[in-house]
């Protein structure tokens, strides 16, 4: 029951995420105005990853490993990825082969894992977009602000992979 | 008082209205179903012994011939749901196989062709799957062009084709591929007789220079691949050898192959312009004898003869003559029913069943006795190239009548039992080889050829699922035009209970000829390629376009959802070599790369990396872009090639 409630709890954000992922088309090239938009897009598309971290994480790891935490959703994340990635001799193997410690889902786990790994890609982009903004550089800014979306869309592609499997849908 | 009996009584009648809906709606609907679309129970218990809910798997997994598609199809069994086609002698783009990248093509085209001839095509007939000790171990498999004489082994670390090797001597064969109980060798058996050697050899010269062979290419597993120099071939008589088998545990070290066409007949029916015009068709000679030859070839022998350097070569091949094989006890023949097709050897390896399609028996013969004929140098005669005869009565264990065109035979887990498929009855026969008695019969859907039981052809075959390849499908399916599909049936043989046909499967892909049924645990396929494997890896941050002369070198990455780089520009006349490394650890995250007009379409599994080869012969814009829906930002993933003038 908890976990129907949770679930339609879950689906209108998720599907909201996707909305707001996909939403946003505007044609003109005001880049600073774009900029700005596109930063809040991806500040709450972020938050809906949060919500989605929050939500899978403890189904991943045993509550012992105290990774979760719901206060710190991205540091959740890399924890989850770290405590994967313990035995994996990354030059030898591939993640799925590596000698993981206990997993509550590990099929839900290796789609996880490659959600972070897509969300990690998203943070230099952000960066560099700050630094162009910072230098008036707009059209830049954009650019990688929206270079850093399409990591938070592959995130969020693999993130309702993983949560698929941990609902077993 | 009565407001509180009132609503018990209506919630009472609720409760009643909801469940009697429920239930009615649940019977309702089951009942409707069935009878809305004329299904009876035994439908029903057919649909449940196959229906694979969303997410469940197969309990075995069938590699079927593709026929003339040149390729493999992989399925799951009882679902009966195609998984693969597995691209053998035939390009496909879909898997980037034969279209552009040096591989694939130098597999397609290099290793594949025959005497500078390129072929894109095969007929392939007999998949066979590596063994250890005489049980599949799920590692390769291999099968053969009958068309075309070649022999290609898969991986099944990838599903992949891995090489081809062309047999250097026959000109056209059949009983291919079978191997040996460890793997050793896998054999290749010729079925229509020619000259070994490539030059024009007339027909009235048949019976002293057209020969039939049995080539035995040598397998490394430790390499994945048919060592070339280290096969050799046998000299057999110029009759049309046709399907094979290797001896298993008692009967380990013999090759068997059986034959038609010992009468040696050259038809030539019509006005042709030879001296053969007007002869009637071969298929009028060719069965006129009531026999044929089953040919024991001892393996053990042969590869010793091999070391020993007793061969010649030609075509650069060594082969064994039939004088050499016979001067050293290694090739024998023993009569069997008339055009034959198959000598299948149960599981303890004592017993041979040889069905004549004109005959109605099977005709059951017994190692043991064959190899006391043979010791004790007991022969009933010599045939025109003197290789001994054995007795055929003497090596009988028995005969059973079956039906009409008794043609394939499976084995079952339980001793002694056995499924032929009889081609002119359209029927599955269940029988008793060691008691030679029928069983049971049951009807299919028509005309089956060859068929396949779980793990059938092992030395612990599993029983449970057989599947009637059928060549006729006539009224089975939906009409699409005058060529039908093929129809592979799927009966269920557990024991216990009659036969039981359960689904019909359309293949419209060829002529799938014959196929074998794993366990599907015993597949461990790759989930991706290790970059390291690949001499030509880029690796990220690494991307670049070296230029040297004329020639252009482009190491390229790939990940959702861009190439790197994106833009690359050449002039007009340069040779361009690019390298593609699929940088994605993400199950199942494929890459395509199409350019326009190049003819080249790649598929890139994750980890893997692909070179392609051209000149830039047109000045111009090319775009290129991924072919796979890899990611929501998929159509992005693209680039241009800038041909200057």
């Amino acid at each position: 029951m908890k976990i129907k409630i949770l679930k339609m709890i879950c689906l209108p954000f998720i599907l909201m995420a996707f909305l707001c992922l996909a939403g946003n088309l505007s044609a003109a090239q005001d880049y600073e105005k774009d900029y700005h938009q596109k930063v809040k897009q991806n500040d709450g598309t972020i938050g809906i990853i949060a919500g989605v971290i929050n939500y899978v994480c403890p189904k991943l790891v045993p509550g012992s490993t105290k990774i979760c935490n719901s206060e710190d959703p991205v540091g959740s994340a890399v924890g989850v990825q770290k405590y994967m990635e313990q035995n994996w001799d990354k030059e030898e193997d591939d993640i799925e082969d590596a000698k993981m410690p206990e997993l509550l889902n590990k099929k839900a786990a290796l789609q996880f894992w490659d959600a972070v790994e897509q969300f990690k890609m998203h943070f230099p982009y952000r960066e560099k977009a700050k630094q162009a903004a910072e230098k008036g550089d707009w059209e830049n800014a954009l650019l990688n602000e929206e270079m850093a979306w399409q990591y938070l869309v592959k995130c969020a592609s693999r993130g309702i992979f993983s949560k698929k499997l941990v609902d077993g849908e | 008082m009565f407001g509180k009996i009132r609503n018990s009584f209506q919630l009472v009648f609720i409760i009643m209205i909801a469940s009697g809906l429920f239930a009615s709606v649940n019977a309702q609907s089951l009942e409707e179903i069935m009878k809305t679309r004329g299904l009876s129970q035994t439908d029903m218990l057919a649909a449940a012994k196959t229906y694979t809910p969303s997410g469940k798997l197969d309990e075995y997994v069938v590699f079927s011939s593709g026929g003339q598609s040149g390729q493999v199809i992989v399925y799951g069994v009882p679902s009966m749901r195609i998984l693969k086609y597995i691209s053998v002698f035939t390009p496909e783009p879909w898997q980037g196989y034969g279209y552009g990248d040096d591989e694939s093509m130098d597999i397609i085209y290099k290793q594949g062709s025959i005497r500078g001839k390129e072929i894109t095509w095969g007929d392939t007939h007999h998949p066979a799957l590596s063994e250890t000790a005489a049980e599949y171990d799920g590692q390769y498999c291999f099968i053969n062009d009958k068309a075309n004489p070649r022999v290609a082994v898969i991986d099944l670390k990838t599903f992949s084709t891995t090489q081809i090797v062309a047999n250097p001597i026959m000109k056209n064969e059949h009983g291919a591929a079978f191997v040996t109980p460890n793997t050793e060798y896998i054999i290749e058996a010729s079925q229509i007789p020619a000259p070994f050697t490539n030059d024009y050899v007339p027909l009235t010269e048949f019976n002293e220079k057209y020969r039939g062979a049995m080539t035995m290419w040598k397998f490394s597993r430790k390499k994945g691949k048919i060592l070339e120099e280290n096969s050799f071939s046998v000299e057999l008589p110029p009759y049309c050898q046709d399907l094979s088998d290797s001896g298993k545990n008692m009967s380990e070290g013999w090759v068997f192959t059986n034959s038609f066409n010992s009468e040696r007949y050259i038809g030539g029916f019509g006005p042709g312009n030879t001296k053969f015009r007007d002869r009637l068709p071969h298929e009028a000679g060719m069965s006129s004898k009531d026999t044929d030859y089953l040919h024991m070839i001892h393996l053990d022998t042969a590869i010793k003869l091999f070391e020993q350097g007793k061969y010649k070569k030609i075509n650069g091949h060594p082969v064994i003559s039939m004088e050499t094989m016979i001067a050293n006890n290694a090739l024998f023949l023993i009569p069997e029913p008339k055009s034959p097709h198959g000598v299948m050897i149960n599981p303890s390896g004592q017993y041979l069943t040889v069905s004549g399609k004109l005959d109605t028996h099977v005709s059951v013969y017994d190692f043991k006795k064959m190899m006391k004929l043979i010791n004790a140098k007991e022969y009933e005669g010599r045939d025109p190239y003197n290789v001994p005869i054995l007795s055929m009565t003497k090596s009988l264990h028995g005969q059973v009548e079956l039906g009409l065109g008794p043609l394939h035979t499976q084995y079952d887990s339980e001793k002694g039992i056995a499924y032929t498929s009889l081609y002119v009855d359209s029927a599955i026969a269940r029988w008793d080889y060691l008691k030679l008695k029928l069983i049971e019969k049951i009807p299919i859907h028509y005309n089956v050829g060859h068929l396949v039981a779980a793990e059938g052809d092992t030395a612990t075959p599993d029983g449970k699922y057989l599947i009637a390849l059928n060549k006729l499908a006539i009224d089975r399916f939906t009409q699409v035009g005058p060529l039908h599909p093929q129809n592979h049936q799927l009966i269920d043989i557990s024991a216990g209970h009659p036969m039981q046909l359960l689904y019909d499967m359309p293949l419209p892909l060829g002529e799938p000829h014959y196929a074998v049924m794993i366990k599907a645990d015993k597949l461990k396929p790759l989930i991706r390629y290790k970059q390291k494997w690949f001499k030509n890896r880029v690796k990220p941050g690494r991307e670049r376009i070296v230029r040297e002369g004329n020639k252009v070198t482009v190491h390229s990455t790939l990940i959702r959802s861009h190439y790197s780089p994106e833009i690359i520009e050449v002039n007009k006349g340069d040779e361009v070599v690019w390298h593609l490394t699929n940088l994605e650890r993400a199950q199942d995250e494929t890459h395509g790369f199409s350019i326009y007009l190049y003819n080249i379409n790649g598929s890139l599994e994750p980890g893997e990396t692909s070179t392609f080869r051209f000149t830039a012969d047109q000045e111009g814009v090319f775009p290129f872009y991924c072919t796979e829906f890899c990611s929501a930002l998929h159509l992005e993933m693209m680039g241009y090639l800038l041909v200057k003038p």
